[in-house]
């Protein structure tokens, strides 16, 4: 593959989930340096690219936190946000902790990361890319996950918003939006469906690769739907 | 473009959206590499 981020040094939080790891695994195939977040010891043992990243054991809800890896990584060409979670429930069954433990997970991570990314960037001086992930329910009217729906909305806000104020510096910001994808988890949820019609892991961490490379010169603000044939 | 330069309109041209950045960004949605996007329309604006 061609080197096209060679000496580039990119954050990917949520690196060592499944989506993560493939992001992970395409940008090292293409030169980069990866500075790759973790919460939990459990996310080690599963994440195989370990060994060609830099590990950073960070809640990305914590302010301080997030404040000390960016500093810690020092000189970002991107950053991709791609830590989160999902959770449905009728509205009725929706507590306010239920609401907030959404937000916090999905809009918290990806506010603080996008802040401290741009802070870096802005100091180097020589523009960057961030991406992150939000969801087809932030801007398609879904029902039955009002809280993961919201924090969503919330992701493609933030990436529409400081597109727009950081758009001189040579910052780009961009979100996919995924559907459902093929992962263990979902083929255990949904052991009926037709996985075949499903978007693969590997296909959207390519598009998400495309929008953090320099090949992406332009493109700033764009909710890029990852749906597939879904 | 020199066709879309008016020197007395006192544009900033280091702003405006280079030709080829346009172009690969088209060929990044026509390639195999865009294996899920569809229906986009995807904005190339740069600084404008």
């Amino acid at each position: 593959m061609e080197q096209t981020f060679a000496g580039r040094a990119v954050v990917i939080t949520g690196g060592t989930g499944g989506l993560g790891s493939a992001v992970v695994q395409a940008l090292l195939d293409a030169g980069a340096t990866c500075h790759v977040t973790w919460l939990h010891d459990r996310e080690l043992s599963r994440f195989e690219q370990k060994d060609r990243a830099t590990l950073h054991q960070v809640d990305c809800r914590d302010e301080n936190a997030v404040v000390g890896l960016y500093q810690k990584v020092g000189k970002l060409w991107a950053s991709l946000h791609i830590i989160g979670g999902f959770a449905m429930g009728p509205v009725e069954k929706t507590s306010a902790e239920d609401f907030r433990g959404m937000f916090e997970m999905n809009a918290m991570t990806c506010f603080l990361c996008s802040r401290e990314a741009i802070k870096s960037m802005r100091q180097g001086g020589d523009g960057g890319r961030i991406v992150n992930v939000a969801a087809r329910p932030a801007v398609v009217p879904t029902g039955g996950m009002i809280s993961y729906s919201t924090s969503k909305a919330a992701v493609a806000c933030i990436t529409r918003s400081l597109a727009e104020e950081v758009k001189n510096d040579d910052i780009l910001i961009n979100a996919v939006l995924p559907s459902l994808m093929d992962t263990p988890a979902n083929r255990k949820s949904m052991p009926d469906a037709d996985y075949s019609k499903w978007p693969k892991v590997p296909e959207v961490a390519q598009a998400m690769v495309f929008l953090a490379s320099p090949q992406n010169a332009l493109t700033s603000g764009a909710l890029v739907p990852v749906y597939g044939k879904m | 473009m020199p066709v879309s330069r008016d020197d007395e309109l006192g544009c900033d041209y280091s702003k405006w959206p280079k030709v080829p950045e346009v172009a690969q960004a088209m060929v990044f949605l026509a390639s195999p590499q865009n294996a899920l996007t569809s229906g986009a329309l995807v904005p190339v604006y740069g600084k404008m």
